[in-house]
């Protein structure tokens, strides 16, 4: 069950990373001189990176804890 | 002495910008316009927060009794949500800051965009325009100074209408002397707002008189800039310099080149001398 939820885990980050990558294009491709898109999707980057970091290390803790639990 | 590290290099303000082209306005659409989407997103985002507050006892038993696989739905279900939301931000984002007004001296470009994949880009000569107006309602907007654009065209030409735009008395005033200009047959490098403000770029007016942002292409043109300095430029070599470059054109949104400092001090040197020879005006008054 646990490989199956870091799969799962696994998708949606591809997902999202597909998502980042086309507003990485708009920003890239659009964004003028002196305006806040950059610094916007930077924001951006620097926030799911953090969200899906946290969601990562506490699926293995509960992976670490249940496997505790069941030794 | 010590020189700056960087210099500017100017970059056309849009795709198809003509090398003599001046610009008089590049405007966004006021936050005003974002307020609504903020509100929602906000809300949002204090959601699972009440969820985790007002049915604290009932998630703590389901958890107890699913075990790890109920932590690890929670955290999915958590992250998802949370990634969701940043989606949802960003689209949002990206619709209302990607639509521009820009106004140079030879046309109108409305750029609109809708979500990631619609964009639109509409072009108008001043020739072409019959009538402008601005209309500012609402208590927010009359507040902000937001108000919206609309101009009409003579003949087949789609009409204009700018929504949320910062100081529209400005912009329709730019608008209605440039056109003004246009009809009465004044050439498109001579034709200037003739009020005290020449431009709005971003929310920031432009006075008559005073240093105009490089993005105004007030020099002397696009392409003489860019051949000076690319035949006097120092491409970073150091881990550092790299780097710095890396920092300041995507986090600071600034297009800069590294600069030859032997050069760059001639250069300053020159310009000075002509300026003490009264040989270089201000920026304004070049054109």
């Amino acid at each position: 069950m646990t490989a199956v939820v870091f799969i799962l885990f696994f998708i949606i980050v591809i997902i999202y990373a597909i998502f980042t990558m086309v507003l990485f294009y708009h920003v890239g491709r659009y964004s003028f001189i002196g305006d806040i898109s950059k610094r916007v999707f930077a924001f951006y980057v620097g926030t799911s990176a953090i969200i899906i970091a946290v969601a990562f290390v506490l699926l293995i803790l509960n992976h670490i804890l249940s496997l505790n639990a069941i030794s | 002495m010590r020189y700056p590290r960087f210099a500017y290099i100017p970059q056309p303000a849009f795709v198809n910008q003509q090398d003599d082209e001046r610009v008089f306005i590049i405007a966004r659409r006021h936050f005003v316009d974002f307020i609504g989407y903020a509100i929602i997103i906000f809300a949002l985002l204090l959601v699972p927060i009440l969820i985790v507050a007002i049915g604290y006892q009932g998630i703590g038993q389901a958890i107890a009794t699913g075990g790890a696989i109920a932590y690890d739905i929670l955290i999915l279900v958590s992250a998802v949500y949370f990634m969701l939301l940043m989606v949802v931000a960003m689209t949002s984002w990206v619709g209302y800051y990607y639509n521009l007004l820009i106004v140079t001296d030879e046309r109108i470009i409305e750029v609109a965009q809708k979500g990631f994949f619609s964009r639109e880009m509409y072009e108008l000569a001043f020739e072409q325009i019959e009538d402008v107006s601005y209309h500012t309602k609402g208590f927010l907007n009359t507040f902000f100074e937001v108000g919206d654009i609309e101009i009409q065209t003579a003949g087949t030409a789609r009409n204009f209408y700018v929504r949320r735009i910062p100081y529209p008395q400005i912009v329709f005033r730019i608008i209605h002397d440039l056109a003004r200009q246009a009809r009465s047959g004044v050439k498109d490098n001579e034709r200037m707002p003739e009020s005290e403000i020449i431009g709005l770029i971003g929310s920031q007016p432009v006075l008559r008189g005073t240093k105009t942002p490089a993005i105004m292409n007030f020099g002397a043109g696009l392409s003489a800039h860019r051949d000076e300095y690319s035949q006097n430029l120092k491409r970073p070599k150091t881990l550092r310099e790299k780097f710095d470059r890396w920092w300041w054109a995507h986090m600071k949104g600034e297009q800069l080149i590294y600069v030859n400092y032997e050069f760059e001090a001639e250069r300053a040197r020159k310009l000075k001398e002509a300026r003490r020879q009264g040989q270089v005006s201000s920026d304004v008054s070049k054109k």
